[in-house]
């Protein structure tokens, strides 16, 4: 379930469909993951999660995957 | 500063580079003393020299070594440089070259002519009198026509000078490169540290990941520079909880930025014994305008300051139709538009090969498209614009280019903005034309979509004129934005 909602929160913050959110997406390696995406990526993951990452998991959060590790942190799983 | 200090900054940032020690960049992939930059932008000089004498070359401005090499050889060997984004597709580069009558392009350190041989578009140095373009720098990034401005070595040299009057930048000091060196006020970072024989990190990593951060710690960097973007992110990473105990100074320009970070900054800066400036400029003053001396900052979060050391400005009364001494206002709180004079101020716009060709008399002074009030204070502070341009993201839009382009797609649209984000509204009713719209901006024009709202309208507001009201169209504009934003927070 919390799968489908990492998923949707990238999609919707890089603007991409929901198909191309895959594990091994990263950061600055697309045109739409740049930095305003990636800042509008970290305050959606903080909302939709109610979490509040701090500035070793925003500047590690380089990929879809570690995103997922990052989270795992905090107790969601996802 | 000491006066031998001053005595070697007294040269140009160009020139004589081995005057300094020490190293002058860190790249990703290593580092260059201020000898072998000497050394290889003499060599790189008399290669442009024999290559294209007085003919116009194009660099695509990197951020790395051999660019700012090939930068600095061209201001030394007096090749006139139109510097372009890397990132501008190929097929807009091509047609810019073929407008401006570009002879060769620099790409690594090699030299390569991209038209035919012999080359037809050369300067023609006619009297000592004039200033000729050395840099031809974008006014704007990918939203179309962007402008080439036409700098001169002594419109980069007078703006350098008075950068170092007010900014505490020093010998030891280390800058990076968190704005892009096609971009005037990056090229501003790099020339005013070159000016002092500082050191700079020339980064590709951007600002919200661990390498960059890396970078900062270990080449103890001294400054941070950026647009009110970099700001937010700064914000964002809790830059005050940072451990960085090298860090001297701020400095934010490219648009304005909110009062409540310009407060939020100040207290991080007060509460790290930093210094934080707000500056503001334009590709057409070269960089630099004015600046709010640092201790200022907290009392007036909303003001662009006072014109920096060399440069004065006027604010002139916009219903007379002249600009002359009657227009001037001198009174707080009148509004009219803004005016700079200075030596920073460039030589125009380059339409043709002409332009550059020939020489300038220096024009001095800029209508800035600015509408501007003087506090009680005597400081100067911004009101609005009367040139239709937003920027965003610190990117400059033209909004009446944007609405012909958009206009293209077959039906008429309307443009309008502030720097948060822009609008595009259209009275069509057919289905498709806003998902239409949202699909340039984002390919086209790389706007993330949270950066622009298309607004469907029943009417158009109009002046009595028939013209179309973009006070009016704005308002409506952004209370149609506020009303979806509430609904989808509900």
């Amino acid at each position: 379930m919390t799968t489908e909602r990492l998923k949707v929160v990238f999609a919707e913050a890089l603007g991409l469909p929901a198909e191309k959110i895959t594990d091994d997406l990263a950061y600055n390696s697309i045109k739409e993951w740049d930095s305003t995406a990636h800042m509008i990526l970290v305050a959606a993951l903080e909302d939709t999660f109610d979490v509040m990452l701090d500035t070793d998991d925003i500047i590690d959060m380089s990929s879809v995957a570690k995103a997922r590790e990052i989270l795992k942190k905090y107790d969601i799983e996802c | 500063m000491t006066l031998s200090a001053d005595l070697r900054r007294n040269e140009a940032f160009y020139l004589n580079l081995d005057r300094f020690e020490g190293v002058a960049f860190y790249s990703d992939c290593g580092s260059i003393t201020y000898a072998e930059l000497e050394k290889r932008v003499s060599v790189q000089a008399m290669e442009l020299q024999d290559a294209c004498e007085d003919c116009l070359a194009a660099l695509c401005f990197e951020t790395s070594i051999d660019a700012v090499v090939n930068y600095l050889a061209a201001l030394r060997s007096e090749t006139p440089l139109l510097v372009i984004d890397p990132d501008l597709p190929v097929a807009q580069q091509e047609a810019l070259y073929a407008k401006l009558g570009v002879s060769v392009a620099l790409a690594g350190l090699a030299i390569v002519p991209v038209a035919r041989w012999p080359f037809k578009h050369k300067l023609q140095k006619s009297s000592e009198k004039l200033h000729y373009a050395a840099v031809l720098l974008s006014t704007s990034g990918s939203s179309g026509s962007p402008k080439s401005v036409m700098l001169s070595r002594q419109n980069l040299l007078a703006n350098t000078d008075s950068i170092l009057r007010y900014l505490p930048i020093r010998s030891d000091d280390c800058a990076i490169t968190t704005l892009p060196l096609h971009y005037s006020f990056g090229l501003s970072v790099l020339n005013t540290h070159l000016a002092v024989g500082a050191r700079m990190v020339l980064t590709t990593h951007p600002m919200m990941s661990r390498e960059f951060w890396q970078q900062v710690r270990e080449h103890q960097v001294s400054s941070l520079s950026g647009v009110p973007f970099h700001f937010e992110m700064l914000k964002m990473l809790r830059l005050e909880r940072m451990e960085l105990p090298a860090i001297r100074y701020l400095t934010q320009a490219g648009g304005r930025l909110d009062p409540k970070l310009v407060s939020h900054f100040a207290n991080v800066a007060e509460q790290q014994d930093w210094q934080f400036y707000v500056m503001y400029g334009q590709t057409e003053a070269t960089a630099r305008m004015a600046y709010v001396p640092h201790d200022q900052i907290q009392h007036y979060p909303d003001i662009i300051g006072q014109a920096i050391p060399g440069g004065r400005f006027e604010i002139h009364d916009f219903e007379l139709a002249d600009v002359n001494s009657e227009s001037v206002i001198t009174e707080p709180l009148r509004e009219g538009e803004l005016w700079y004079f200075g030596d920073n101020v460039m030589l125009g716009y380059a339409e043709q090969p002409s332009d550059w060709q020939q020489g300038h008399f220096p024009r001095k002074s800029l209508a800035t498209g600015d509408i501007a009030c003087y506090t009680e204070q005597g400081m100067v502070k911004i009101t609005g614009r009367l040139s239709r341009f937003i920027k965003v993201r610190g990117k400059r839009v033209q909004l009446d280019h944007l609405e012909q382009q958009l206009s293209a797609l077959g039906s008429k649209v309307y443009c309008c903005g502030n720097d948060d984000v822009l609008f595009v509204a259209h009275v069509n009713e057919e289905h498709g034309l806003s998902e239409q719209i949202s699909s340039v901006l984002r390919a086209e024009l790389l706007l993330h979509p949270t950066l622009f709202n298309v607004v469907q309208l029943e009417t158009l507001p109009t002046l009595s004129s028939g013209k179309v009201d973009y006070v009016k169209l704005l308002a409506i504009c952004q209370q149609s934005n506020l009303a979806a934003n509430k609904e989808a927070g509900e």
